[in-house]
């Protein structure tokens, strides 16, 4: 792993209101082409952590350097063009054609006067051969089942072509064959076009298979981090989740899976 | 010599100028209007104004009437407001009359159609002889206007000076009672309108005349009125025959049933197409409450 | 699948323009007067027909249909603008009291014109735009929870906004009524004596307000999947709220300035264009543009007919249209 750190986070902290700080002096620095995984129980930081390096939540104290230049000195369309968001709700409040959604994926590369611009169209085809969506283009949105809802919000995200893609709980509303099949198709297409993920995954045994890097939050600090062979143990695991488990490995896989105990 | 011959001259032109075409006259929006030649059809947008060119004898020149107008002789044109400029058109009238400040914004669309228009907004009895005057002015028949509205002043000053002998607390107190059944909203004429104005003249004390509205005109609560405790109730009816269910109207307000009207049957019905509309009409409305307010003799 | 009309929409396009164009010409022998079509179409072309007739046709009924088609597709837009960033199926300039804000504040201006000397005051049409634009801000305000919209709050602060400001139109008319027209006219909206003026403002507002909405449809779509999905993919949110309200004020206060409050029209509309073509605002914005002034201008040659030569306010037909609509949005949005 010799690739560049092109996204630096030091001493970052952040709070919604004056009091509780959410993110406790967050140190990472991220390498291009890496899967991280956040886990981490619920309120420990890990959505806010996300949201901060998506640039949404500005007023953080610290900072998140992307290329070099802070984040939040970066104008809207510019962040679209290097990090795109992909949130575990998708809901349009209009029956858009799956084609259409897809394309949507395409408006940070777009002006006031022109709303298409060159390669439009391969960057779309490439995005719905990707997700498996041939035939599916002119289907409606609403009439797909979870797993294909989930492939084209995936394929909006590989049409805006950038660097990085944040995932929060991607396939948290998903039955326990979609979730396993979208996310390793998802795994392989991420590495064809060598995005860089950072993503939340509630999921833990998920994040195992799915990441080369795991982040392990609680009370707003990263208390691990590291690959799974290195941060899947029984004590960091039953520190953050405040419970008593057992961790073996994949028979197959060889990768760390934690099994909860049940006394 | 020369000097007496300029003199007669200038009267020469004066008079040709006062009694000729074009006359231009001030209509009581503050627009100037002028008339090139006397003008043959007429519209009447407002059925006040249909009165005063009925008194004038000038039904033969209306060509056209709102769907309100009593007189029901000519074109029908709808609403007052929004005013149907299409059917005015069509009825290619040499001047359109409307009323009030209510048809104002109606008179620009009417002026950007190309059409002439005058408006009336009588006020007081005197703006409505001087309405009947300057009507009588357009249609070159101001001899007959002037003389019609000088019978109909002295006919109304006959009364409001036998009325104007009756002490104050001699004079009946009356309260004019326009009821809205449904929504038991009473409206009554105060300072400023003319209805205020003729119950005076007719020799009636209005029990409102101290307050006022819009144009004079406001609603007033139930219990003002038993505090007021009036001799004379007036109150309109908009058809023949519905005299009846005017008076009963009133008598049907429980609060009221201890007033002196009610228990002496004063409750008088008045035609609500005349006290709703300032014009010659109302003269005869003065001598009609001279004679209720006061029948049975000066005491 | 796109929308019914969709497929081949370059061959089908220009016959629907064309088709609208006769229809609006259809209208102009619409009306109290009867005109045969022939003398329309004589006139139309500088033929001289009779004079009377030539003026009702060019100068009473032209800019009239005019009128009713900028202002249905200036509505309709709007209201299509609107469902998409509010992402709310119910948004609509006269539901969310924008139209009631713009009627008060025409209405106080032509109050104020006998007090106030300044002529900023009691220009209507600015204060119309203002106090329209107040509106939207209340009743945004009110139905804020958090950055979200639900349907129900937008709806009960949009009644509560459209009563704060129907009656204080009420009440200035009972104080003023001297100087203001009619109430029906402001709470109801009337084509009636609409002329080229009108029509030219109407046209300017509208080819500004149209275009610039046409331009931000990519946006629009972004802010329907969502405000943090529209962040995303680079939308400046704030600010394109901002410039959706103000735009849609500025419209709608425009079109209320000159014909009153037309409701329903804005909520009607954008939901037909998007089941006969699609919810691509692309596509959605100018066909809701081209059904919304058809709509208009033919709910008001209903009005102008039905009872002639008396006209009905416009309000009362839409209305009619509009609510049961409404309804069965309102119930099917919610049942889903």
């Amino acid at each position: 792993m010799n690739q560049k750190e092109f996204l630096i986070l030091e001493n970052l902290s952040y709070s919604y209101t004056d009091r509780i700080k959410v993110l406790k002096d967050i140190n990472l620095r991220i390498r291009e082409k890496e899967l991280i995984g956040i886990i981490g129980p619920n309120g420990s930081g890990k959505t806010t952590l996300l949201k901060c390096v998506a640039g949404v939540l500005k007023n953080y104290e610290g900072s998140i350097k992307i290329y070099g230049k802070e984040i939040n000195t970066f104008r809207r369309k510019e962040i679209a063009k290097i990090i795109t968001f992909v949130s575990q709700n998708f809901s349009p409040a209009f029956d858009f054609t799956v084609k259409e959604l897809i394309h949507m994926g395409r408006i940070p590369y777009h002006t006031f006067f022109q709303n298409s611009s060159i390669g439009d169209q391969e960057i779309v085809e490439a995005a719905i051969l990707a997700m498996d969506l041939n035939g599916f283009e002119n289907r409606r949105f609403n009439n797909l089942s979870e797993g294909e809802k989930r492939r084209v919000v995936f394929a909006k995200a590989l049409a805006q072509d950038t660097t990085i893609l944040l995932l929060d709980e991607p396939f948290a509303h998903l039955d326990i064959n979609y979730s396993y099949e979208t996310a390793k198709l998802i795994r392989m297409r991420v590495r064809e076009f060598e995005k860089t993920i950072i993503g939340v995954f509630h999921n833990i045994n998920m994040a195992s298979l799915f990441c080369d890097r795991i982040i392990v939050m609680n009370n707003g600090k990263i208390i691990a981090e590291g690959d799974p062979e290195k941060v899947y143990r029984e004590e960091i695991i039953n520190e953050a989740f405040k419970t008593n488990c057992t961790i073996i490995s994949h028979p197959r896989i060889k990768k760390p899976q934690v099994l909860i105990d049940w006394k | 010599m020369r000097r007496a011959l300029l003199v007669l001259f200038v009267m020469c032109l004066i008079s040709i100028f006062v009694l000729s075409y074009p006359i231009t006259l001030v209509d009581d929006l503050g627009r100037a209007v002028t008339f090139e030649k006397e003008p043959q059809r007429v519209v009447s947008a407002a059925p006040v104004a249909t009165d005063y060119l009925l008194k004038l004898d000038l039904s033969n020149k209306i060509v056209g009437v709102t769907s309100f107008d009593s007189y029901k002789e000519a074109e029908n044109i709808g609403n007052l407001v929004p005013i149907n400029i299409e059917k005015i058109l069509t009825l290619k009238p040499d001047v359109v009359f409307t009323f009030g400040g209510f048809q104002a914004g109606e008179v620009e669309k009417l002026e950007k159609a190309g059409l002439k228009v005058f408006a009336i907004n009588p006020r007081t009895m005197d703006d409505i002889f001087r309405t009947l005057i300057n009507i009588g002015i357009i249609f070159n028949k101001s001899e007959q206007a002037k003389k019609l509205s000088r019978n109909l002043k002295s006919k109304m000053l006959g009364v409001a000076k036998k009325a104007y002998n009756v002490p104050i607390d001699k004079r009946p107190r009356v309260f004019f009672a326009s009821i809205y059944q449904g929504t038991n909203e009473i409206w009554t004429c105060g300072q400023g309108s003319f209805l205020n104005e003729v119950i005076s003249l007719a020799g009636g004390v209005n029990i409102t005349g101290n307050y006022t509205g819009p144009n004079g005109w406001l609603t007033i609560g139930m219990e003002f009125v038993v505090s007021e405790n009036p001799d004379v109730i007036l109150t309109p009816y908009y058809y023949e025959g519905g005299q009846e269910e005017a008076i009963k109207a009133v008598k049907s307000i429980k609060l009221w049933s201890n007033l002196k009207a009610i228990k002496n049957n004063k409750i008088i019905p008045v035609d609500g197409n005349i006290v709703s509309s300032p014009d010659t009409r109302l003269v005869d409305l003065i001598v009609k409450l001279y004679k209720i307010f006061y029948s049975g003799g000066d005491k | 699948m796109k929308g019914i009309l969709f497929k081949g929409r370059k061959l089908i396009l220009p016959f629907f323009a064309l088709g609208i164009v006769l229809f609006l010409i259809l209208n102009l022998s619409f009306g109290s007067v009867h005109i045969p079509f022939h003398e329309v179409l004589l006139s139309l072309i500088g033929k001289k027909i009779e004079s009377v007739n030539e003026t009702i046709i060019l100068n009473i009924r032209l800019p009239r249909v005019l009128v009713g088609f900028l202002a249905g597709a200036s509505l309709s837009v709007v209201g299509c603008a609107f469902q998409g960033f509010l992402k709310n199926p119910l948004a609509d300039p006269y539901i969310l009291g924008i139209s009631s804000g713009g009627a008060f504040g025409a209405v106080l201006a032509i109050a104020l014109q006998q007090f106030v000397g300044w002529k900023w005051f009691s220009n209507m049409e600015t204060m119309s735009f203002l106090f329209a634009l107040l509106s939207t801000m209340i009743t945004y305000f009110i139905a804020n929870n958090k950055g979200k919209l639900p349907i129900t709050q937008l709806i009960l602060s949009g009644v509560i906004v459209n009563l704060i400001f129907s009656s204080a139109t009420t009440f200035v008319i009972v104080f003023y009524w001297r100087n203001i027209a009619n109430s029906t006219f402001w709470l109801m909206g009337s084509l009636s004596g609409v002329f080229w003026d009108d029509a030219i403002r109407l046209m300017i507002s509208s080819a500004v307000g149209i275009s610039i909405l046409m331009f931000f449809s990519e946006n629009l779509n972004a802010m329907s999947l969502g405000e943090e999905e529209a962040m995303y993919l680079g939308v400046n949110v704030e600010r394109f709220k901002l410039l959706n309200f103000v735009l849609g004020s500025f419209l709608t206060s425009v079109i209320v300035s000159t014909i009153g409050i037309v409701g329903f029209v804005g909520l009607v509309v954008p939901h037909i264009a998007r089941l006969l073509f699609g919810a691509n605002h692309k596509i959605s914005i100018p066909t809701s543009a081209l059904i919304g002034g058809v709509f208009l201008v033919t709910c008001d040659s209903i009005a102008r007919s039905l009872f002639q030569p008396t006209e009905m306010p416009i309000g009362i037909i839409t209305s009619f249209i509009g609510a049961p609509v409404f309804i069965f949005i309102l119930k099917w949005r919610l049942r889903s």
